[in-house]
């Protein structure tokens, strides 16, 4: 069965000012979040983490809706995380690596799979969503979706990332952390030797479009990329076919 | 309230959240406040919600995403302030 999968990631970086007892600001929990994922919030065993969880997981739902839809406005209360296996929920913290369960993340008729790594100083949420294939759980920190093999990578600001990027790579990056996801980016990109591929934005209709995988200005049917960093932090996650 | 003062407003709002400041040094209505300050999304949020203390003001979803620029801020609180005709 053919399928297509977009892709969205996003990061925290929990030593960042204003991350520490969110959940305390009042105005910004009923902003952002529903009264059930408030409650939730909470309740949770350690609710900054279980907030910025839920966080993560409506930054990285919107990045997959506004590349199936035009111009999808970021009204968080719209992206409705579902709840985790009790056990998951708030203070369980995997091994940096390893990925929790799914959990579905409801926008309009959409229905967005995302999962955590969560380490001691951040949290990184990737999702998905097919179409044509069911969603696979399996796997540790580079799941897979079959027939769509999902990488994602992490890189702290202590850690060097050697790469050259394109012009047309170079023509979207405006900090240093723009440029160094889409180095490691690229680096995920390695798996599949793509002789001359790019992760480039393209203009649409309604303004510049998310990164795409690129070949010769065309974006490569198949590929799905994501990119985010936050304080120290810098991530990516990229889909792509099967390797044989 | 004028272009220059809600610019000045917006500038003492934001000035907390920048991580960019030589950008921030530099800022004019182009600069955009995520990509060239620095300043990430969730602290966006805090932003829109000073805004709305500030001046008084409620900010719908529709309206704090259209605000990618300080420019932008300053024309849709130049908008929501204004008295009605």
């Amino acid at each position: 069965m053919r399928t297509r999968s977009w892709i969205g990631n996003d990061i925290v970086d929990l030593a960042e000012p204003g991350v520490a007892g969110k959940e305390r600001d009042r105005r910004f929990m009923d902003r952002v979040f529903t009264p059930e994922e408030r409650d939730r919030i909470l309740a949770a065993a350690a609710p900054t983490l279980a907030l910025w969880k839920a966080w993560t997981a409506k930054e990285t739902a919107f990045k997959i809706a506004s590349k199936l839809r035009e111009g999808v406005i970021f009204a968080h209360k719209a992206f409705e995380v579902g709840s985790e296996p009790a056990a998951a929920a708030g203070s369980n913290l995997t091994t940096a690596g390893s990925l929790g369960q799914w959990v579905s993340v409801q926008f309009e008729d959409l229905d967005i799979r995302v999962r955590w790594e969560m380490a001691v100083d951040y949290i990184h949420c990737v999702g998905q969503l097919a179409r044509g294939d069911a969603v696979n759980a399996q796997g540790a920190s580079e799941p897979a979706v079959r027939p769509r093999r999902l990488l994602a990578g992490i890189l702290h600001d202590s850690q060097a990332l050697d790469g050259i990027l394109s012009l047309a790579e170079q023509a979207s990056v405006y900090s240093t952390a723009s440029e160094r996801a889409r180095l490691l980016a690229r680096r995920l990109m390695d798996r599949w030797d793509l002789q001359g591929a790019e992760i480039v934005r393209m203009w649409r209709a309604w303004g510049w479009g998310p990164p795409v995988v690129a070949q010769e200005g065309h974006p490569i049917a198949g590929f799905d990329v994501s990119l985010s960093h936050d304080g120290r932090f810098v991530a990516a996650a990229l889909a792509g076919p099967v390797l044989t | 309230m004028d272009t220059k003062t809600a610019f000045g407003k917006i500038i003492s709002i934001i000035k907390p959240f920048v991580k960019n400041t030589t950008a921030f040094g530099a800022a004019t209505d182009g600069t955009r406040i995520i990509e060239d300050l620095g300043v990430n999304s969730a602290r966006l949020v805090d932003i829109i919600l000073a805004f709305e203390d500030e001046f008084g003001i409620e900010v719908d979803d529709e309206s704090a995403d259209r605000v990618r620029t300080l420019g932008d801020a300053v024309q849709m609180i130049l908008q929501k302030t204004a008295p009605a005709l």
